[in-house]
């Protein structure tokens, strides 16, 4: 069964049409790229499969989005964030909270862990996943707002695992690392992508085909090409996904 | 040559008229000051802890029963209002309420205390402080619900989608992660409308009365120090005049006590 | 990067399996000069050289275009797409010398202990490549000699072609080895020797 199938998915935004029919079957298990060039519509893609495009009243939606076969618009919308984890562009953890906090606080709301002892092991246990327990564990008090980049990065990842989501959005998550701490990022997607279902919003070509095992280029709202990394970046099918895989578009 | 001598020229206009707006301040400042350190020099703390003659503690302490009873009312309620115009712009109610905070915030104050005469000190027969305390929540309200307006609508997109992105129900992301980071605003927003309310006199003239007595309870007429100022500045007796610099003076520490750190607060962030 | 360091172990290991075959193919050749029925299991072998050859190729360019690889990993995948070619055409060598019918003189069947010596020393070579041009050398000068010997021979007794024909593919297999050796070398110190 495939993690995610998008079924004929149109978005606007007021009169502006910004998805236009798109259709996608994500395997699970593997890191599945959504590449193309700005604007085309990859986030806005990203964020319907975990209905974040309702917070905006303006969006109009229509078409399917299911997850293991369930569609994600009759579940529980709460539900749904916590299976279908997501991680931003801009690290945000919560800079009032302690970083143990940060990962503890929507486990807690959302009944994840039973008492105290479960709640610590399961902190402790997504700080390991995302490769950042090692570094903070003497300071798991202080302020996440004192993280660098890549930690905080990391810290994001390690509060969306602690909910033991099935699936992991990732929207352009190191375009605002440094190379090492991108570096980082990229090798724990290697890592998780055994465990978890990635889907990773890239604007660099030269990400997606580090990090994916199937890329989709998407252009102006539409699916250009799907398929194997190693095909879609040696010999393309379509005319457009060559010209974007060489830098002569986008 | 020319062109050097229009910027001078320029440059000494905008320095003369700094100076020329600054000066009036600075002249209450350093008035209050000069008149008002001698008396309490001369009268030391008995000024502001005797009832008798001679000391303002009634006023004094009315002042600070009425501000604290007016934050009681006015803050959660004020807060309240401000979290419901961030979270829902578009809604009829906030569309009617935030040209009405903007009209609140310069309405005159005198209006305010009328009303409350004739909803609450008529109907009571008597002055009293908590007509005086409800008077000055309305005239905090706007200052306190604007702030917080504006200071949950400044916390970053990016964290409220996060929130939401972590499976948290609105009222959880609003109350514990918007409004948390928002803090600061909120804080400085009500510290604002304190010390605004703190030296509001005209509010207080027809519900608080303007009497010599500390508050017996809560449903009799209350001191409080505008109203107290006001009223020896009209009596013939320099005696009285001297209190009510002293008492003048006071009310400037108080409200720089307040003023202050939040300006200094604001200027961090 | 740990993903990086797999793509590089996986294609060493791919390279090191061809480097069997065709040092098996050689070994069956000169056996199969006592067995004839031996030259079907050197068929099959170049069957397989030929597969893995391509598949070989393939995964350094994929390798190259995923990873965009730099420095000793990039001389790493780029050195492994050549060393490939030049076992394939070993192991065609040897296919094509065990399909003579002609019987080989004993001359030309002495070079078999030193061409074994010469893939033992490029294995070698592939961990550590220090020693090996010296190695390569003495074992290639050996192998000249021996065909130039072998030539001298035939031109006093000549029996047929194909004699010539497999002393020149002997030679070739072992300059192709050297070739081999010189890449191994600049892939591991970046830097360009002759072994000859």
């Amino acid at each position: 069964m495939n993690a995610i199938e998008i079924e004929r998915l149109w978005v606007k935004y007021g009169n502006v049409e910004v998805l236009k029919g798109i259709d996608l079957e994500i395997p699970k298990n593997i890191c599945f790229a959504i590449m193309g060039p700005s604007g085309c519509g990859k986030s806005t893609l990203l964020k319907a499969m975990n209905r974040l495009l309702e917070l905006n009243p303006d969006t109009k939606i229509s078409g399917d989005i299911r997850l293991f076969g369930e569609s994600v618009f009759r579940m529980d919308v709460t539900k749904v964030r916590r299976e279908i984890g997501m991680v931003f562009q801009l690290p945000n953890p919560f800079p009032h909270m302690s970083i143990y906090d940060n990962v503890a606080f929507a486990a807690k709301c959302n009944k994840i862990a039973k008492n105290k002892k479960e709640l610590d092991e399961l902190v402790i246990w997504a700080l390991k996943k995302a490769a950042l327990y090692d570094g903070v564990k003497d300071r798991l008090k202080s302020k996440a707002s004192q993280l660098s980049g890549g930690e905080m990065q990391r810290l994001c990842i390690a509060r969306a695992l602690a909910l033991k989501p099935k699936v992991l959005l990732m929207d352009e998550p190191t375009a605002n690392l440094d190379p090492t701490a991108a570096g980082k990022i990229e090798e724990l997607i290697h890592e998780l992508k055994r465990e978890y279902t990635i889907i990773i919003v890239t604007h660099s070509p030269t990400q997606a085909a580090r990090v994916a095992d199937l890329v989709a280029f998407i252009y102006l709202g539409k699916v250009v090409e799907v398929g194997d990394v190693n095909e879609v970046f040696e010999r393309p099918k379509h005319e457009l996904t060559q010209k974007y895989v060489t830098g002569r578009i986008g | 040559m020319l062109r050097e001598l229009k910027n001078k020229i320029f440059i000494l206009y905008l320095l003369a008229s700094a100076v020329l707006i600054l000066l009036p301040l600075a002249h209450i400042l350093y008035s209050v000051f000069a008149y008002g350190l001698p008396v309490l020099i001369d009268r030391g703390l008995e000024f502001l802890t005797s009832a008798r003659p001679g000391g303002i503690f009634p006023a004094l302490f009315g002042t600070f029963l009425m501000v604290s009873l007016s934050s009681l009312f006015g803050v959660p309620l004020a807060i309240l209002a401000g979290i419901f115009i961030a979270e829902y712009p578009r809604s009829v109610i906030s569309n009617l309420a935030r040209p009405l905070m903007l009209i609140m915030l310069e309405f005159p104050t005198i209006l305010v205390g009328l009303f409350v005469m004739i909803i609450l000190v008529i109907p009571m027969g008597t002055f009293s402080a908590l007509a005086g305390s409800i008077a000055l929540a309305i005239v905090m309200l706007p200052y306190v619900t604007t702030y917080t307006e504006q200071a949950m609508r400044s916390v970053p997109e990016n964290f409220k989608e996060g929130a939401y992105a972590l499976g948290l129900k609105r009222a959880r992301v609003v109350f514990s992660v918007t409004m948390k980071m928002a803090k600061r605003g909120i804080l400085t927003g009500m510290l604002i409308g304190i010390a605004k309310v703190a030296g509001e006199t005209a509010p207080l003239i027809f519900t608080a009365g303007v009497t010599w007595r500390a508050a017996g309870g809560i449903n009799e007429p209350t001191g409080a120090i505008p109203i107290w100022i006001y009223y020896l500045i009209q009596q013939p007796y320099a005696n009285y005049h001297e209190i009510a610099w002293g008492a003048a003076l006071i009310l400037m520490l108080i409200f720089l006590a307040i003023f202050l750190p939040v300006r200094l607060m604001m200027v961090r962030t | 990067m740990k993903y990086i360091d797999e793509g590089i172990s996986r294609l060493r290991e791919e390279i090191l399996k061809l480097h069997e075959i065709a040092r098996k193919a050689v070994e069956l050749f000169f056996k199969a000069t006592k067995d004839k029925s031996i030259v079907r299991d050197i068929s099959k072998l170049e069957e397989i050289s030929d597969e893995l050859e391509a598949r070989i190729q393939d995964h350094c360019s994929q390798f190259i275009i995923r990873f965009h690889p730099m420095a000793n990993d990039m001389r790493f995948a780029m050195g492994v797409m050549r060393i490939s070619s030049a076992y394939e055409r070993i192991v065609d060598l040897a296919h094509e010398m065990s399909l003579f019918e002609c019987e080989l003189r004993e001359k030309i069947l002495t070079a078999e202990k030193t061409l074994l010596a010469m893939f033992d020393a490029v294995k070698r070579g592939f961990e550590d490549s220090k020693n090996l041009r010296e190695e390569m050398i003495s074992l290639d000068n050996l192998i000249d000699g021996i065909y130039i010997e072998a030539l001298e021979e035939i031109e006093e007794d000549f029996r047929c072609v194909e004699e010539v024909l497999a002393a020149r593919h002997i030679e070739r297999i072992g300059d192709l080895l050297c070739k081999i050796a010189t890449r191994l070398i600049y892939i591991q110190t970046g830097k360009w020797v002759w072994v000859k």
